[in-house]
């Protein structure tokens, strides 16, 4: 009979839990980034049964001969402004929530709700909501606001703002749900203390709240920093990237799909990738300062 | 009227649960009052009514003499200690106790002048830059004061202060209150429900059973002439002696017939007359019992059932009838379990009351 020492059986039931992790890690994350920055220095066409070596001509022509191809980024700025205001209204509401007003749970689960729908349903009724003579255009005029009304999806000046719109409303639910999980831990007894010390509401916000719930602040504009940059599903099912709302993913899917250059697609992806770590990297040292002050 | 606290006739109620029903207290300025009672009495509601944390009371609260019943916490000119501290948890020890200043926008060398003062008193000054974190309880606790301390309040609310202290740290900020208290003459509401902390520290004790005042007096008056006998059982350690007895005229004084047992009762036992015959608890602190035979004072035989020595003295538990009966001997005396001893009984401060109303008769 097979006997073992507790340490060996330590160690096999260890491997023994890390083994199917790591192959899932390998073969669905690992191999596939190596294969996509294979590709990015290759010209394949994504079909083709050859690639041919390129070195860094995807790379250069992406920076300095097709411009075009970085402008879509510009786009991610709206997201980010965008996600700034989904932050303070998140919080905002995540305040006035945790003061446990009698209904918060409804309205809790009123704002998460977009979140846990399905993102093609949610785009679907915003694209018909914002049609011309649409959902938005009825209630206006409903309200009396009928003058006011807006070619909310064609116009090229509005359109981003529709899309960021739209955007926010699905998200928000999820950014009130952490914060809101991050102010159940402010003791209520600071709160009593700071009343009784004379601290107004804002006072209250800014000298108690606000310092408990900056780590997780931080951390969430960290995470729609990298959202914005990678922002697909909605702009894709309301617009499918007309009128210049195209975003930096769609245009990469569109190189490789469409105009079947899955070497140029690679390394953009690439870039993405190099975008998303280097704000890690400064979220990272921001966190450290904050965490040994 | 004016300063101190002045709580009259407030009734509260959660729902349909009355917690504290017409509690009516005057606190001269100046003046230590300790709410105790056992856990759920009110007495942590009381105090929280009197700092307009919790509204919605019958009744009024004046505070320096004025009406606050329906003012919020910041107009009422008081400061709290918190059972949590309550410190913030991001701010140094010397953000933590300007912070009421700041809010008051004073400016920074009067909130420099004043905070130095309370870590003076307080014994802070070496942890100013400190956070609350790197802290250990008593200091923490001292920083809680300082902060109450620091805005010279018209009144003083403490909510359980030393209650997540260890007894040795307990003991030393029961003595650090009292000195402060003298410091700063201020006049303080105490919660508690340790009688040891409400006995040393209170120039008036509101006992507290049920949402009623069972008594108030000085603790000198709780523990001498209790009203109730829930008050002469609350205060004192061990336990006071209680027995059940029938009482019966004799001379002039009464018999108390326990069991088998015949005990001399003195009149003044009980505050008014007692008819023959009347069913009564007979109630006798551990000093008036002394192991041995004393000259001129009843004894009665009974078995030892345990010994606790606490150093200084021994709490020596007996049986009588079934009952136990408790006495503190000096030093350390070791008696046998299941020996027997005579006990001396000296009623001079014998209570008797009601078996089942608890009033004293």
């Amino acid at each position: 009979m097979f006997t073992a020492t507790a340490q060996t059986q330590r160690r096999l039931v260890i491997i023994g839990f890390l083994v199917v992790p790591l192959m899932l890690l390998t073969v669905f994350s690992l191999y596939p980034f190596a294969q996509l920055v294979w590709f990015s220095l290759t010209d394949w066409d994504g079909i083709s049964p050859e690639k041919t070596f390129v070195g860094l001509a995807n790379y250069e022509r992406i920076f300095f001969e097709d411009q075009e191809l970085l402008r879509p980024l510009i786009n991610s700025l709206y997201y980010f402004i965008g996600s700034l205001m989904q932050l303070a209204l998140a919080t905002y509401f995540a305040v006035i929530l945790n003061r446990g007003l009698p209904g918060s749970n409804v309205y809790r689960m009123l704002l998460f709700m977009p979140f846990v729908l399905n993102s093609v349903a949610v785009s679907i009724i915003f694209r018909d909501f914002l049609q011309i003579e649409g959902g938005l255009d009825a209630l206006m005029v409903m309200i009396g606001l009928g003058a006011f009304t807006r070619e909310w999806v064609q116009d090229p000046e509005i359109v981003k703002w529709s899309l960021v719109f739209a955007s926010v409303w699905r998200y928000l639910g999820f950014q009130l749900l952490i914060t809101y999980g991050a102010l159940q831990a402010v003791p209520q007894d600071q709160y009593e203390a700071a009343r009784i010390e004379g601290a107004s509401e804002w006072q209250q916000f800014r000298f108690i709240t606000f310092p408990t719930i900056a780590p997780i602040l931080g951390l969430q504009i960290i995470l729609s920093t990298v959202g914005s940059l990678e922002v697909f599903d909605v702009p894709f099912l309301i617009t499918g990237g007309a009128n210049g709302t195209k975003t930096f993913i769609m245009a990469t899917l569109q190189e490789a799909f469409e105009f079947r250059r899955v070497g140029l697609a690679a390394a953009m992806a690439v870039i993405l990738l190099c975008f998303v770590m280097l704000v890690m990297v400064i979220q990272r040292a921001v966190f450290d300062r904050g965490g040994t002050k | 009227m004016s300063g101190g606290l002045q709580i009259q006739n407030v009734t509260k109620s959660f729902g349909a649960l009355t917690v504290l029903r017409d509690i009516s207290i005057d606190l001269a300025p100046g003046e230590f009052l300790v709410l105790l009672g056992e856990s759920g009495c009110g007495k942590s509601t009381l105090l929280r009514l009197i700092s307009g944390l919790e509204e919605d009371h019958d009744g009024s609260i004046l505070i320096g003499g004025k009406n606050v019943t329906h003012l919020d916490p910041k107009d009422r000119n008081i400061a709290m200690v918190f059972q949590s501290y309550a410190l913030y948890p991001h701010m140094s020890v010397f953000d933590n106790i300007a912070f009421g200043l700041r809010i008051r926008r004073m400016s920074k060398a009067e909130i420099k002048a004043e905070v130095g003062r309370v870590a003076d008193v307080l014994k802070l000054g070496d942890y100013l830059q400190r956070k609350p974190g790197q802290l250990s309880g008593g200091q923490r606790q001292r920083v809680a004061i300082g902060r109450a301390m620091v805005r010279d309040p018209q009144l003083f609310l403490f909510d359980e202060p030393l209650s997540n202290l260890d007894a040795k740290l307990r003991g030393e900020m029961r003595t650090e209150i009292k000195r402060i208290h003298h410091a700063l003459n201020a006049t303080i509401a105490y919660v508690t429900h340790d009688q040891v902390e409400a006995m040393t520290l209170a120039d008036k004790i509101v006992l507290l059973n049920g949402g009623e005042i069972e008594q108030l007096g000085t603790p000198e008056e709780l523990y001498m002439q209790p009203d109730t006998l829930f008050a002469a059982r609350f205060i004192g350690t061990p336990e006071i002696n209680t027995l059940a007895c029938t009482i019966t005229r004799d001379g002039d004084g009464y018999m108390a017939k326990i069991g088998e047992v015949t005990l001399p009762v003195p009149t003044h036992a009980a505050r008014g007359a007692i008819a023959d015959g009347t069913k009564a608890i007979l109630a006798v602190r551990p000093e008036g019992l002394s192991v041995g035979v004393g000259e001129g004072f009843v004894t009665t035989d009974h078995s030892v059932e345990l010994c606790e020595p606490m150093g200084s003295e021994t709490y020596v538990v007996l049986n009588f009838n079934g009952e136990p009966v408790r006495l503190r001997a000096a030093g350390l005396v070791k008696l046998a379990a299941g020996s027997t001893q005579s006990i001396t009984w000296d009623f001079k401060g014998a209570h008797l009351f009601h078996p089942n109303t608890g009033q004293h008769l």
